[in-house]
């Protein structure tokens, strides 16, 4: 009988590791693909039947980005953005969190209802007045009326998750300062914040990544080839008449390159970060 | 809480109306002025002015556009191509939901497992989630080039022996393959939040209500209906609820693998409202398409926020 019982929990083991081996390929696959392309010269993609890895291994791909001032400056543009964005949003959601969690607001309840319901705003249904606006308020072609566009996708739930790691840290700490004579807002920022940063990392994570994979508003509100932001730069390349399938995977690799450094050292805040708040406010 | 402030105004206040107890009093609303400023000028105002715009004709192109009623909304409704462009964002939205509960159920029921290494199972999670972290216009691109006729997707189908090379399919552009292979693209790409939803729910069940069922002789279904179903069916309903607003506002996707082509076969009423705005500029139209998708929205919104009650 526990022989048996034995081996019923090894094929069980044996069929989940198995199960998950094949769905993580499935998962896994077009990134190896890209990554496979990235380093081939043009003319070996479409081979039959398909070579997994690349026949003749170049960087010829790379190497035409990188020499290209015009990418490199799209670069510039992308971290510029995403950055600044991820400061904003990261900046308003510290103080909106830290109010909502830990002082007495009137017709909080309300305020926070409103704020996961923009949330939800489809950014198409908006791009009309944010194009006329913008021409209006001479903001089109500027960074930062992007920039602000991003921060009103990005705010919201960048508030909720601060409001909800903010309620996880004790009050006990903030009121031993307050009580040595330390101000509310001093015992705020010497104290609770330093203690949220865990909750900070994972709302910057997901703030960097909401603006970095943005293509909508970046593709309307800007012209300027010299503000050209990369989701669009790589869509550009879509358009054009005869394919370097290469170098778009080599630019689609550069482009995910922030995404696979926050996978390896973030992951944990990452995890975090997407689930909080969906579950329960 | 109250003799913490108690302490502070004796130390410190000295009279009720000074500049220090004002400020005091209404940091909690300083605090909060930023994000709901931001808020409403980016987010409610041009809601406004959407419908505002959805009412006039020739908005923008002439100086000053008549205001026409609903004469936008009805011209949207009476065009062929609006149910096709409806009855795709239905179809798109509910296959797309459908498969990433599907998809991220099974996975997280495997990842939870009680035989599964605690570091597998950390490592297994992680490589699963690695859809999520790439950029739409990337996803869109790598799969266009996966899905192109002599691309390898059909390269391994025919290795297979499953399609002839001679007749390749053209996944994205054959108008009854289109949709279900932008479908798929999506499962592909939005799993992973699923899947951690579930993970992080099943991993909350309380073991002890498995060893009770185990002592009742239920067997592994019995106990999946009775126990596991009901125990995360909040999460399930919210995971469906988020991914169904996500999915039916849906652009980049679309837009990058398809265009909305062929044939109209995967337009949907974001792409068709970008469309409507940057091809024919009909900034009118396009705005009640605009309040329409945001209706809809508001709908599935209310569902959420009932759901998030209980």
């Amino acid at each position: 009988m526990a022989y048996l019982n034995i081996t019923a929990r090894q094929r069980k083991k044996a069929f989940i590791y198995t199960a998950l081996s094949l769905a993580s390929a499935f998962a896994l696959f077009p990134v190896f693909w890209m990554f496979s392309i990235s380093f081939r010269r043009n003319m070996e993609i479409f081979r039959l039947p398909p070579d997994l890895l690349p026949p003749t291994w170049t960087t010829e791909a790379y190497e035409a980005i990188l020499t290209n001032p015009d990418y490199l400056i799209v670069f510039r543009n992308s971290y510029f953005v995403a950055f600044s964005v991820t400061f904003i949003s990261l900046l308003f959601a510290i103080l909106g969190g830290y109010s909502f969690s830990r002082l007495r607001v009137r017709g909080s309840r309300m305020m926070q209802l409103f704020i996961i319901g923009t949330q939800m705003v489809p950014p198409v249904s908006l791009i009309i007045p944010y194009f006329i606006l913008a021409a209006r308020m001479e903001l089109y072609d500027t960074f930062f009326g992007l920039i602000m566009t991003y921060v009103a996708f990005v705010m919201p739930f960048a508030t909720l998750m601060m409001i909800s790691y903010f309620n996880t840290i004790p009050a006990d700490m903030e009121e031993a300062a307050m009580v040595d004579g330390c101000s509310r807002l001093g015992a705020m920022v010497r104290v609770t914040v330093p203690m949220a940063l865990p909750g900070m990392v994972a709302t910057a994570v997901y703030s960097f990544l909401l603006a970095w994979k943005e293509y909508l508003f970046a593709v309307t509100l800007i012209q300027d080839p010299d503000k050209r932001l990369l989701p669009v730069s790589i869509a550009m390349l879509l358009g054009e008449h005869v394919y370097q399938w290469n170098v778009m995977m080599a630019l689609s690799v550069l482009a995910s390159l922030p995404l696979l450094v926050i996978f390896i050292f973030l992951q944990k805040y990452l995890v975090a970060g997407m689930t909080v708040g969906a579950v329960k406010q | 809480m109250s003799n913490v402030k108690a302490t502070v105004s004796t130390v410190k206040t000295p009279g009720k109306w000074s500049t220090y107890r004002m400020f005091g009093r209404s940091l909690p609303y300083l605090l909060v002025l930023p994000t709901l400023l931001t808020l409403g000028i980016l987010v409610v105002y041009p809601i406004g002015y959407v419908i505002y715009i959805s009412f006039h004709e020739n908005y923008w192109i002439v100086r000053e556009p008549e205001m026409v009623q609903l004469d936008n909304y009805r011209w949207l409704i009476e065009q062929k191509i609006f149910t096709t462009i409806l009855k795709n964002t239905f179809i798109f939205t509910g296959a797309s939901v459908f498969f990433h509960l599907i998809v991220g159920l099974a996975l997280a029921m495997l990842l939870s497992s009680e035989v599964i290494h605690p570091r597998a199972r950390n490592v297994f999670r992680g490589l699963l989630i690695v859809p999520w972290l790439f950029t739409t216009v990337v996803v869109a691109t790598v799969w266009r080039l996966m899905l192109y006729p002599g691309g390898v997707v059909n390269g391994l189908l025919s290795q297979l022996g499953l399609m002839d090379m001679a007749q390749p399919l053209n996944w994205l552009g054959e108008p009854g393959l289109a949709l279900p292979a932008v479908i798929l693209i999506n499962v592909w790409a939005g799993y992973p939040f699923s899947l951690l939803m579930m993970l992080a729910a099943l991993l909350s069940v309380p073991q002890s209500l498995y060893e009770a069922a185990d002592v009742d002789g239920a067997n592994g279904i019995q106990k999946f209906i009775k126990i596991t179903i009901p125990m995360i069916k909040p999460v399930i309903a919210s995971v469906a609820l988020l991914d169904a607003i996500w999915s039916f506002r849906l652009f980049d996707l679309v837009f990058l693998t398809t265009g909305g082509g062929p044939l109209n076969a995967t337009h949907v009423l974001a792409t068709y409202t970008y469309r409507l705005s940057f091809e024919s500029f009909e900034f009118g139209r396009a705005s009640a398409l605009s309040v329409m998708l945001l209706l809809f929205t508001m709908v599935l919104t209310i569902f959420y926020f009932r759901n998030q009650e209980v």
